[in-house]
């Protein structure tokens, strides 16, 4: 039998062939024993073929492929630029205020305070709101993208930025709120905060939209650099000086 | 793109077992078709803005299963094992001794002609055969002309009969 015989009796099986070409294939089988045999031939071997594979299908998904697609990502950076045009909108400029927003989100770890408090924020001589000790830990050492657990919270930082008068900036969220901190001589101001209103499934998306309050404040605060990777890790290691 | 939608996420979960199973076919065992997956999401979850709405995610990935498996294959990021290791543990129920070793047999010899095959007919003829697609579908996803396309499958399959047959006479069984 041909090559070409064979190719057309494999591709009749497909329901490839043309008209003119299956109507050809048919009445040669009419007649022909030994092409129905072939073509019984060759459809065995795809009854072979899905079976073959069937336990790899009904097999449980190994953990390493389904927590690449349930776990935010850790090890990159977002689209920084991208979030940055989204954020300095000119709807989003619009409605902007530079309001500093404290203990509006129930159920979050921020607390305000007037003490020194590890999980809460401290209420500085100067007025200043800063990080408490965990969060300005956080602040401090942990990469973008990278989920930290702290005070039984997941805290992931989001975005760091140089403001325009040479700050360094820092956009945290956990589950419940989102806020901006800002290093200074005495550790990390807290810019702004409130409500992580995303979807569960959403709250640590490293892109979308933000919420109004930390648009306000970026717009305040002035974005002269979007840190990248090799940016970050030098501000980490100098420690945000 | 290095963030992805969630929606993105849950449609690529839903293919996962469609990804792995192709995987399978195309690399012969399934250590390198799980380290092929997980490179092709991690790909593809960077990519997500490249892929078009409206057209067939499944495509997409299996394209870039196949690139991912090309490069893998070239720099020989490979196992050294090409042995299947998944088991066909719930073949056997309903049928005899006898016809279910011989169903066992014709199994791994038919994963054995995939794995010996050149990569470019068993991937032609997996995505036919066992993932439904069309020669025009497959064509584009391999970038090749449906023709070839046509050719590769044609001679995978006249490979898993000789394979098939061959061992079934060895066993005992007519061919």
């Amino acid at each position: 039998m041909t090559k070409d015989m064979l190719d057309k009796l494999s591709a009749y099986l497909d329901g490839e062939l043309d008209d003119m070409a299956r109507t050809e294939i048919e009445l040669a089988l009419e007649k022909d024993t030994d092409l129905q045999a072939m073509l019984e031939t060759i459809s065995s071997a795809d009854n072979s073929l899905r079976p073959a594979y069937a336990a790899t299908l009904n097999a449980p998904i190994p953990d390493r492929l389904s927590k690449i697609l349930t776990e935010p990502e850790k090890t990159s950076l977002p689209d920084w630029a991208g979030m940055i045009r989204s954020l300095l909108r000119p709807d989003i400029l619009a409605g902007a205020t530079a309001a500093l927003v404290i203990g509006l989100v129930a159920g979050s770890s921020f607390t305000t305070t007037n003490t020194p408090s590890a999980e809460g924020f401290i209420m500085a001589e100067t007025g200043e709101i800063i990080a408490g000790q965990s969060l300005a830990t956080i602040l401090t050492t942990a990469r973008s993208g990278e989920i930290v657990q702290a005070d039984g919270h997941d805290f992931m930082i989001r975005l760091s930025f140089k403001t325009d008068d040479g700050k360094y900036c820092r956009e945290f969220r956990n589950q419940a709120s989102v806020g901006i901190a800002c290093s200074n001589t005495q550790g990390w101001k807290i810019e702004t905060i409130g409500p992580n209103l995303s979807p569960p499934s959403d709250r640590f998306a490293m892109v979308g939209e933000a919420p109004s309050e930390i648009s306000a404040a970026i717009t305040r605060l002035g974005v002269a650099e979007v840190l990248d990777i090799d940016g970050e890790t030098t501000a980490i290691h100098d420690i945000w000086k | 793109m290095v963030g992805s939608t969630q929606s993105f996420r849950i449609q690529l979960t839903t293919l996962l077992p469609r990804l792995r199973r192709f995987g399978h076919a195309l690399t012969g065992n399934t250590d390198d078709a799980d380290d092929v997956v997980q490179a092709a999401l991690e790909k593809a979850l960077k990519r997500e803005r490249q892929f078009q709405p409206g057209t067939r995610l499944d495509s997409w990935m299996f394209r870039i299963m196949q690139t991912t498996w090309i490069d893998m294959t070239r720099s020989q990021r490979v196992r050294s094992s090409r042995a299947g290791t998944m088991e066909e543990a719930s073949f056997a129920v309903g049928e005899d001794g006898r016809s279910s070793f011989i169903a066992r047999i014709q199994l791994s010899e038919t994963r054995r002609a995939m794995q010996a095959m050149p990569d470019e007919y068993s991937a032609a003829l997996a995505l036919v055969a066992i993932e439904g697609f069309t020669y025009k579908e497959a064509a584009e996803m391999l970038d090749v002309p449906i023709g070839t396309i046509m050719s590769r499958v044609s001679r995978g399959r006249q490979a898993i009969i000789a394979a098939v047959n061959g061992k079934a006479t060895h066993s005992g069984e007519p061919s």
